[in-house]
């Protein structure tokens, strides 16, 4: 439509009346952006013919914030924005926000209108549009004009201008207290060209239903319609009436065309339809537009061709072969129309091609509101998950990410504690869970496309029936520890403790002075139940922690704290019940480092530079710490980045773009010695640089030019987000410390890397010999890490460490996954087992108790539907979503007596007793009614042992080939052994059977945790003689241990 | 450390059954004696600088007193010999107070088989200990090779001849001079000089503490080498390799984890006699930390790099002066990685 370009002057000649008046101010052109309040402004102007009009304090501006809140617009002295603000006569006053540009307030005072910042005093005061506001103005109580319906809280202006339209005689038209949206003709994108020019609009023209063009022709077989700019008649039935993702209503043809390439239905963008209009029959005229790739009418009035109720059946979503695979194409097939998600959309194929929650109801970033997104067949794994970074692979898979979205949304805006069409969910929270990969089966709505998304607001209501759980809650982990014969399991877990801090709350304080946890003592006890139920339910030998304040190992540690709680179920001292679950048997104790050597575990020992730490804990009854130590990981100390003045950018909220300063968490490397073994388990329990804020490299390659202020993100092709080289960094420093590592190790933690990403390429291997570059300006300590220069190195080996549960998971033909973001999955949380342990693996898992599950059963009060945030129905006292991070797990089978070489066995004692492993030799053949019997010897002469109460007891063998004798040894004090083993047969030796065991009897590692000292480690030398003078014998120097 | 002041190679000959100077308390025919000796040296280093100072001096300030008195007595009676010495010296080392203190620091007996053979029992230098700076001509002391010093329990066999020397020695459980432990240490040296040209090379390996202290294994080679080009002109040689273990972390009290340090140090050094009582005195210096290397793999990284790098180079002159028997004043200024600017000293013995 051409717009008119009639001056006001010409137009007003015809309005009567000598002295300008409130009634002469017409509202005549609005600009508003979501997300863009710097363009956002409105124009008013004097109609009047020829005097001036000067606000008072009568005549005020309000803004219809978020379309429901009554804001007086104020200056910044608290005065009515415009009291004393003259407009002359057919002359515009422009009302701007205070970051409106200088360029387009230059554009206003060409077109020669003035203008006024609405600075505000606070208090929502200032002058804000943003998509979804809108604009009056009133004389005392009365609203005299306004642009904006009194009850749209959607946002209506995207990305828009709205132009007053002349009166059907060409005049300026009356100023109306109601939003007649015909009365404007709307542009969009926005155009702020002619704001402060007083132009008017044409006339509206009025509709007549004749000449009917139908929906599908409209729609057409290819994305952009055929008949885009063309005006057309439709006649239509209602099938929805939304506000989500835009107000309006879906409109479908009578009678469907039957082709299924083609849409049936269409969106109709009006901010006047509401809910009564479902089921009727309408006609209505409009310009068809692609908005934002979706074709789309729009109207404010239509006639009501039938008021009958007509009902529409739900059309199933089918994938055809003309899709060629993509899921895009299937929706757009369905644009506009009411459709139904069925059991299988494809049912020719294998299996049901449903569609799997992708991530749970929650908080939309994106979009700024409450909803929900599903995914064709699987929840989108994040790319790097399964296919190395940067690969045509992962693009691949990214791709076929965004292809296979589909956001879900809600008719009406949902609550931050319920959705609109599952009302049960918000009644009944903990038994009307919605989970990530739950098949949604019959949910029905419309379908529409926005910003490359295809959207589905649901008009049906739904119960848990819809949401079937492919993974449902579990209330113990599924994982397998069955041993064979004589062997028993060791179980391994890593537990992310979602910010666990006590210092608020009576802990020790941390040297930080931060608190990221709990904000109220309620919260706080909700939030250790939580992870209390969850470390309990692990039921682990040993857990890595991570997320845990960082405020030392005293008696009021965090760690302390938390550990104390899970131990109190842990209660029954019985001898016969040491295998039951409440067993004392079953205590923790968690690993201190005397981090500051000073020899006091306390709250001094804080580790590193952040608030939060890793931590340890373990079962003193099933294995002993033989070392502890802190590996200091690498910190990036590069240049801070400037632009080409040298001037230090900042970001959006006026912090140090990327400071060039960045830290991992320290690992924890704790050696235990398996109970009962001689078998050394190493634990590297880690939590790397985080994907979130940049590293020096992120910003490389970007220009800023002089600009001091940079709202862009860092760019992130590969999609392993910020600072993967500073990972690589990380890995490589942990696994060149893990080298002199006596006996098996396992890595494990939040390594902040996917699967298939870098860190991950060179602690495991990188099969397609990627280039791996590291951090630049890396140090330890103050020791650089590569280079004295700080340049960076290709790390061209892999130190080859198994990720466990992908080797698992892949044999089980599934995929793990323990952290949720956006609407992907994917592994953060890895347990990396050496290559020694691999045959040790009974089973290893993930645990989906925390990402598959919405943030709303978190132990948070904010943001549950209570404003004072004091009530949260969706708590319960469970170990779901305890923290953001799933569990992952690993079990391992030990054989009682097996050891290292060079190691005694370490038996610990229980009441005075120990139990002395004698695995038979098969050369011996025992046969039932044979003795063993065992006999200690001291390796220590000169330690003058009490060996006054020693049993050293007879066992006769109950059956033929035992495997493996138990002595129950009373009274043997704590040294290291020589026990010699034997089988007596007839009272005689049998050949074959004697064995002389390397046994060091030890008490079990205290309660209470304590520092470790270590033996000497054999490498400092060895006095002789003999020895000595055969070293001075060689002349030569000796080689040197680099490594 | 102890880093033992002013043990100058004019000053070595005190140590030897010929000495030089000394006060004779009796003589018998038949070669028996009692004799009293000692000395005392008034100076010390200026100029003393933070950058350069690896573990030379305790602080760095203006003037470091080093002042020195020894006092002994030695004898034989037939074939067996005795010798006691006190010292009494500052504790200048890094880590020390700079205070004196009285310290034995030799008393053994020996047995002289004839007068190229003798062994020496107790308290006394380690064989190597003698000719650690052969080759150096600084009065003050340039490169310092690590050897084991003086030690307890030790038994030290040397022989000399015309122009052949050598020596060995064992320490049984030896110690640093700050008292760790360091292991058995066995040390040897082998050496011929002539008028013209002399040449000492030394070898050192120890034990180790077992993890008690941070000293692991140590081999240790040196060599020295005099020239004199005519009467009055000398340049000399003295350089180190040494491969050391040092424990890298510590748990409660045991040191563990040792790793290998390679250290090197090398002096070239001339000596022009002007007259009978003036001495030119030229050096150049280069010696190699691996632990101060900040790109070994084992640099302890809780500490911040030194400002000289992973090597100290620096060159001195000097000026002795003799204007009597047993007396002699000694200058001498330093350019380069050195952690003092200059050296003075005034020593009298007898």
């Amino acid at each position: 439509m051409k717009k008119s370009f009639l001056s006001l002057a010409i137009a007003s000649v015809i309005s009567v009346g000598a002295n300008a008046g409130v009634n002469d101010l017409l509202i005549t052109e609005m600009v508003q952006k979501n997300y863009g309040a710097e363009v956002g402004s409105v124009e008013i102007t004097n109609t009047h013919a020829t005097e001036s009009f000067t606000f008072t304090n009568d005549t005020a501006a309000f803004m219809w914030g978020n379309g429901k809140y009554e804001n007086q617009m104020l200056s910044a002295a608290g005065e009515p924005l415009l009291t004393g603000i003259t407009v002359e006569a057919g002359k515009s006053v422009v009302v701007l926000n205070v970051a409106a540009s200088d360029e387009y307030k230059q554009i206003i005072t060409d077109n020669g209108g003035t203008y006024v910042i609405g600075e505000g005093n606070g208090n929502y005061s200032d002058f804000y549009l943003s998509g979804n506001d809108g604009f009056y103005i009133k004389n005392g109580d009365i609203i005299i004009d306004r642009v904006g319906a009194a009850d749209n809280t959607s946002v209506w202006a995207e990305d828009t201008t709205l132009r007053r339209r002349q009166d059907s005689e060409g005049n300026a038209p009356a100023p109306s207290s109601t939003f007649d949206a015909s009365q404007w003709e709307v542009i969009t994108p926005l155009d702020m060209s002619t704001v402060g020019t007083p132009n008017l609009a044409d006339s509206y023209e009025p509709f007549f239903c004749v000449d009917l063009t139908r929906i599908s022709d409209i729609q057409g077989t290819g994305g952009e319609s055929p008949l885009k700019g063309e005006n057309v008649a439709v006649q239509g039935v209602v099938t929805a009436v939304v506000d989500i993702p835009k107000k309006g209503f879906y409109l479908r043809d009578e009678v469907s065309d039957g082709n299924p390439l083609t849409s049936d239905g269409i969106f109709v963008e009006s901010g006047s339809a509401d809910s009564e209009l479902v089921g009727r029959t309408v006609c209505l005229g409009s310009d068809v537009a692609e908005s934002y790739g979706q074709t789309q009418l729009s109207a404010e009035s239509w006639e009501v061709t039938n008021s009958e109720f007509t009902p529409t059946v739900a059309t199933d979503i089918e994938i055809l072969d003309s899709d060629g695979g993509s899921f895009e194409t299937t929706l757009a097939r369905y644009e506009g129309m009411l459709v139904n998600l069925p059991e299988d959309m494809r049912p020719q194929d294998e299996g049901k091609q449903d569609m799997r929650v992708s991530r749970s109801f929650s908080f939309n970033y994106d979009s700024y509101r409450n909803n929900m997104t599903l995914a064709y067949m699987r929840p989108n794994m994040q790319p790097n998950q399964l296919n190395v970074a940067g690969t045509p692979e992962s693009i691949a898979a990214a791709a076929q990410n965004d292809d296979y979205r589909l956001v879900i949304e809600s008719a009406t805006k949902a609550g931050n504690d319920d959705i609109p069409y599952f009302p049960n969910f918000g009644i009944a929270p903990q038994d009307n869970y919605v989970r990530i990969d739950d098949s949604v089966v019959g949910m029905e709505g419309v379908i529409s496309y926005s910003f490359g998304d295809y959207s589905l607001t649901v008009t049906n209501e739904l119960t848990s029936d819809n949401f079937i759980h492919n993974l449902p809650r579990t209330d113990i982990p599924d994982i397998d520890e069955t041993t064979e014969g004589d062997e028993f399991a060791i179980r391994i877990a890593s537990q992310n403790l979602f910010n666990y801090f006590n210092s608020p709350f009576g802990g020790d304080q941390n040297q930080f002075g931060q608190s990221r946890g709990a904000d109220t003592y309620n919260e706080f006890i909700q939030q250790k139940t939580k992870l209390v139920e969850a470390l309990r339910a692990l039921d682990a030998d040993v857990v890595g922690l991570m997320e845990i304040e960082n405020n030392g190992y005293g008696l009021k540690s965090a760690i302390a704290d938390l550990v104390n709680e899970v131990n109190v179920y842990y209660n029954d001292e019985y001898a016969n019940n040491h295998d039951k679950p409440y067993s004392t048997e079953n205590r923790y104790v968690f690993v201190g480092f005397d981090h500051n050597g000073n020899q006091i575990l306390d709250e001094l020992d804080a580790l590193g530079s952040d608030a939060i730490a890793t931590g340890i804990i373990y079962r003193p009854s099933k294995m002993s710490i033989e070392r502890t130590r802190v590996v200091t990981m690498p910190q990036q100390k590069a240049p801070t980045i400037v632009n080409d003045n040298n001037e230090v950018i900042k970001d959006g909220r006026d912090e140090i773009l990327e400071s060039g300063q960045n830290y991992h968490r320290d690992a924890l490397v704790v050696t235990f010695i398996v109970n009962q073994t001689g078998k050394r388990l190493t634990l590297a329990v880690n939590h790397f640089k985080s994907k979130g804020s940049t590293c020096w490299e992120d910003w490389q390659g970007v220009e800023f030019g002089d600009a001091t202020k940079w709202e862009d993100d860092a760019p992130d092709l590969d999609f392993q987000g910020s600072c993967s080289e500073f990972r690589i960094s990380g890995a490589v420093h942990l696994a060149e410390e893990l080298k002199s590592v006596e006996g098996d190790s396992i890595i494990l933690g939040d390594l902040n890397a996917y699967a298939q990403e870098d860190p991950l390429l060179v602690l495991t291997e990188n099969p397609r010999n990627k280039t791996l570059m590291t951090a630049s300006h890396t140090f330890v300590g103050s020791k650089p890490q590569f280079n004295s220069d700080g340049s960076p190195v290709a790390i061209t080996q892999s130190y080859g460490y198994i990720d466990i549960i992908s080797k698992v998971f892949e044999a089980k033909g599934k995929t793990p996954w323990s952290y949720s973001y956006n609407d992907e999955v994917g592994s953060l949380d890895h347990i990396l087992i050496s290559p020694s342990l691999e045959n040790r693996v009974l089973d290893a898992s993930d645990w989906h108790i925390n990402a598959a599950e919405s943030s709303l059963y978190d132990y948070n009060n904010e943001y549950k539907g209570d404003y004072s945030n004091e009530y949260n129905k969706f708590y319960a006292e469970d170990h779901f979503r305890s923290s953001d991070h799933d569990p992952a797990l690993v079990t391992l089978s030990y054989m009682p007596g097996e050891s290292d070489s060079n190691t005694p066995i370490h038996l610990t004692k229980l009441n005075k007793l120990v139990k002395v492993p004698y695995q038979i030799p098969e050369a011996a053949g025992a046969m039932a009614g044979d003795i063993a019997k065992i006999k200690l010897t001291p390796k220590d002469d000169e330690a003058k042992l009490d060996m006054s109460q020693l049993v050293e007891p007879n066992v006769v063998l109950t059956q033929d080939s035992e495997t493996l004798v138990n002595f129950e040894v009373f009274g043997a004090p704590s040294a290291r052994f020589s026990a010699k083993v034997t089988l007596e047969r007839e009272g005689k030796v049998v050949d074959g059977s004697t064995v002389t065991l390397d046994i060091n009897i030890a008490s079990r590692d205290a309660l209470v945790a304590d520092i470790k000292e270590e033996k000497h480690d054999g490498s400092g030398g060895s006095t002789g003689l003999i020895s000595l003078l055969s070293l001075l014998g060689l002349a030569t120097l000796r080689r040197r241990n680099r490594k | 450390m102890l880093k033992k002041t002013t043990v100058a190679i004019a000053f070595a000959s005190l140590f030897c059954m010929n000495a030089a100077s000394a006060v004779s308390l009796h003589e018998a025919d038949n070669g028996d004696y009692i004799r009293l000796f000692g000395e005392v040296g008034v100076g010390g280093h200026f100029g003393t600088n933070a950058d350069y100072n690896h573990d030379e001096f305790y602080d760095t300030k203006g003037y470091v007193d080093d002042s020195f008195a020894t006092l002994g007595v030695k004898g034989q009676n037939k074939n067996y010999i005795y010798r006691l010495e006190l010292d009494y010296q500052r504790r200048n080392w890094l880590g020390g107070d700079g205070e004196f203190e009285l310290a034995i620091d030799k008393m053994y007996v020996g047995y002289v088989f004839d007068d190229n053979h003798w062994i020496e029992l107790g308290l006394t230098d380690t064989a190597f200990d003698e000719y650690d700076h052969f080759g150096d001509f600084t009065f003050n002391k340039s490169v310092e090779t690590g050897e084991a010093g003086d030690q307890e329990n030790t038994v030290k066999y040397e022989a000399k001849f015309d122009h052949l020397v050598y020596g060995v020695s064992y320490s049984y459980e030896g110690k640093h001079k700050n008292g760790s432990p360091q292991g058995d240490i066995v040390n040897a040296y082998l050496g011929w000089k002539s008028d013209f040209v002399s040449v000492v090379a030394g070898v050192e390996t120890r034990g180790g503490s077992e993890g008690q202290s941070k000293y692991g294994e140590q081999q240790l080679v040196g060599l020295g080498m005099r020239v004199n080009v005519t009467s009055d002109l000398a340049f000399g040689f003295n350089g180190f390799l040494e491969d050391e273990d040092l424990s890298t972390r510590k748990s409660g009290d045991v040191h563990l984890a040792y790793e290998t340090f390679r250290n090197y140090g090398l002096t070239l050094s001339g000596k022009y006699d002007l007259n009978e009582s003036w001495e030119i005195i030229a050096s150049a210096n280069h010696e190699e930390y691996e632990g101060w290397d900040v790109e070994s793999p084992n640099f302890d990284y809780t500490e911040l790099p030194a400002e000289y790098g992973k090597e100290r180079r620096w060159a001195s002159l000097g000026f002795n002066y003799r204007p009597a028997r047993d007396i002699v004043l000694s200058v001498e200024g330093r350019v380069g990685e050195a952690p003092e600017a200059a050296y003075a000293y005034v020593r009298m013995y007898f």
